[in-house]
């Protein structure tokens, strides 16, 4: 496997839908190929950053009023 | 009714069991908003996509086929509606996505030494800065990509899932979020080079 080749494979390798042969393929290419542990390591580290870069719960209070918002036009709908 | 399916749900909601419908709104309220901020930028716009998307969602109740994931269906429901209004407020036209690299030479091997900046990232994963870096990232993406790493990464929806809420097929995912994540982590290179 070539590291162009690898690089193309990073979604399913990230998602756990690889063939688990393909997968070994790819950590054994991994431990010996520094480029490619670095692209690695940057692009998981690309996953976790957007997964944080939107966080935000919601307080209880505003979920509670953002259901009644929408219960309450629900409500309005059916009554017409 | 708290501990049923999404599936049970549907289907009393489907007889019109109106309570039924309000467990589902009261499941997933927080994540149609969560698209709607992440997509859209702002808490009242994503109220009203949340709102937009249950009362759209509830008239079409009855084209909803059990076999499949009502969460999907909702949430395709809901970027939909994030796209029509972008569309309908974008001030500037969407420039197309432009990826330098990674380089490779014909033998298929990187061109160039790869910076591994992924330490430096976990030590600022809390810096404001660098948030802002990655969502303004990610707010410059073109829709159909921006839509697809927020539903992934942000979301955690499956392949699978997004594939059905965008009517794409799971390959057409894939390469879009591929090349998504590669943009966005290009300018986080740039960024952290500068900050290391």
């Amino acid at each position: 496997m070539t590291c162009h080749e690898l690089t193309e494979l990073l979604v399913e390798y990230y998602d756990g839908s690889l063939d688990p042969e393909i997968q070994e393929v790819m950590d054994r290419h991994r431990e010996i190929c520094p480029p490619c542990e670095g692209f690695l390591r940057t692009y998981q580290a690309t996953i976790r950053l957007a997964e944080g870069a939107f966080r935000q719960t919601l307080p209880d209070t505003a979920r509670e009023g953002l259901e009644s918002q929408v219960l309450a036009a629900l409500a309005a709908l059916e009554t017409g | 009714m708290h501990n049923a399916t999404d599936l049970e749900l549907v289907a009393l909601a489907q007889e019109g069991q109106h309570a039924a419908f309000e467990v589902l709104v009261r499941r997933y309220s927080s994540r149609v908003h969560g698209i709607g901020l992440s997509m859209l930028r702002e808490d009242a716009a994503a109220r009203d996509i949340t709102q937009e998307t249950f009362l759209s969602a509830w008239r079409k109740l009855h084209t909803f086929r059990q076999q499949a994931s009502f969460r999907a269906w909702l949430f395709r429901i809901a970027t939909n509606a994030c796209l029509m209004k972008l569309r309908y407020h974008r001030r500037r036209p969407e420039v197309p996505l432009t990826i330098r690299g990674p380089g490779f030479g014909e033998d298929g091997e990187h061109e160039r030494p790869v910076v591994d900046w992924s330490p430096l990232a976990d030590e600022l994963m809390e810096d404001e800065e660098l948030g802002r870096k990655i969502r303004g990232a990610i707010d410059d993406l073109p829709d159909k990509y921006r839509t697809v790493i927020v539903l992934a990464d942000y979301q955690h929806l499956s392949m699978k899932e997004i594939a059905a809420a965008l009517d794409l097929t799971v390959s057409n995912v894939k390469t879009r979020l591929h090349r998504a994540r590669l943009a966005v982590r290009e300018e986080l290179s740039v960024y952290l080079a500068g900050r290391a």
